[in-house]
């Protein structure tokens, strides 16, 4: 399967997901115009991920500010890794937070206490 | 009937009359026209910067909200923050990212609004009130505020002034658990889910209860102001 790169702008983040190695990294800030519009190509690139692959994926997620809208839509991208995960498919998301973004760092618990998967939260220094 | 706008100073660049506009804060009176050279100057001071100085604005921007307009407000913002972060002494030292977050979820709702009324409606007269749009960020007795103010329909005013009743009304254990039960429902609206998840997120962040006002202006729109301190 093709990588998905996408270059992060001022307000939308750097999405670098490798189909091969079933790291998936999206780091920078997401707060585009249309969050829905930016994560749908997004979701369908780890919906075609998630049908083909043998293993699951491990989300590497590195962001420094998202809107409330870009915490919903990883709330949906979560979704769909705990249902691959029931198909066998484990999924890891491990959430970097710099030691200074109590807000980022927030964001993280928020998702982790909601999430049904594996949710490491990692300082950075 | 002329209530008290603290954020509606571009009223006094078109008054003609010698108007007076009182404030929380204080009167401010508008000079006569005419309004040349330097004159204007004299109004420019006395009425805008003084105010806002007085007012404890650190920055402010009205006009109509773009996304591009949110970055490079964002930056700027971005940039005064990190020169007062780690600062002991400054107020809410650690609160950077919280201020930053306030103001993206304010601009980009007044952005959402308007977005939504233009697509719903070919009347440009709505068009032309989101350039009456307004973004205060300051500091007053050592906490952060961001207010905004923009018109509103006035069939909007029941739902808007709901959601905010609804969270200043909550402790903050129960608006975290409106925050995750919000996160977890399936979204059957995308944009109501939006604007709900910003207003409980500000909440959130916020040292005291969301401030608003709703000021009537004809039977068709009302200026609604939020003020946020952090």
């Amino acid at each position: 399967m093709e990588k998905l790169l996408i270059t992060g702008t001022k307000s939308s983040p750097e999405i670098d997901f490798n189909a091969d190695t079933g790291i998936l990294k999206i780091s920078g800030n997401s707060y585009p115009q249309n969050p829905y519009k930016f994560f749908e190509g997004v979701f369908k690139w780890v919906d075609d991920y998630m049908k083909t692959a043998r293993s699951g994926a491990v989300f590497e997620i590195k962001l420094n500010y998202m809107n409330s809208s870009s915490v919903k839509c990883l709330m949906n991208m979560i979704y769909k890794a705990e249902r691959a995960a029931t198909q066998g498919k484990k999924c890891v998301i491990n959430w970097h937070y710099d030691k200074n973004n109590r807000s980022i760092k927030d964001s993280g618990e928020v998702l982790r206490d909601l999430a049904n998967i594996e949710f490491n939260i990692i300082e950075s220094a | 009937m002329n209530p008290a706008r603290n954020a509606d100073v571009s009223q006094l660049f078109y008054n003609n009359d010698a108007g007076e506009a009182g404030s929380r804060t204080g009167e401010c009176r508008a000079n006569a026209f005419p309004a040349q050279g330097q004159d204007m100057m004299e109004i420019i001071y006395r009425n805008l910067i003084w105010k806002l100085n007085e007012m404890g604005v650190i920055m402010s921007f009205n006009g109509s909200f773009t996304q591009g307009i949110v970055e490079e407000i964002g930056d700027a913002i971005s940039a005064y923050l990190d020169l007062r972060n780690g600062d002991k002494n400054e107020p809410g030292h650690d609160s950077g990212y919280d201020v930053f977050s306030v103001f993206i979820e304010q601009s980009q709702n007044i952005k959402n609004y308007f977005m939504k009324k233009m697509n719903d409606d070919d009347d440009r007269t709505l068009y032309r009130k989101s350039f009456e749009s307004m973004l205060l960020i300051g500091i007053e007795n050592g906490h952060y505020f961001i207010s905004s103010g923009n018109f509103i329909e006035n069939t909007d005013i029941k739902s808007l002034m709901n959601r905010f009743d609804q969270v200043n009304s909550l402790k903050k254990e129960d608006l975290d658990k409106l925050y995750k039960r919000m996160l977890l429902d399936k979204p059957e609206d995308t944009e109501a889910q939006s604007a709900g998840l910003g207003i409980i997120d500000m909440a959130r962040r916020a040292t005291s209860p969301l401030e608003y006002l709703i000021t009537p202006k004809d039977d068709r729109l009302s200026f609604f102001t939020l003020k946020v301190y952090i």
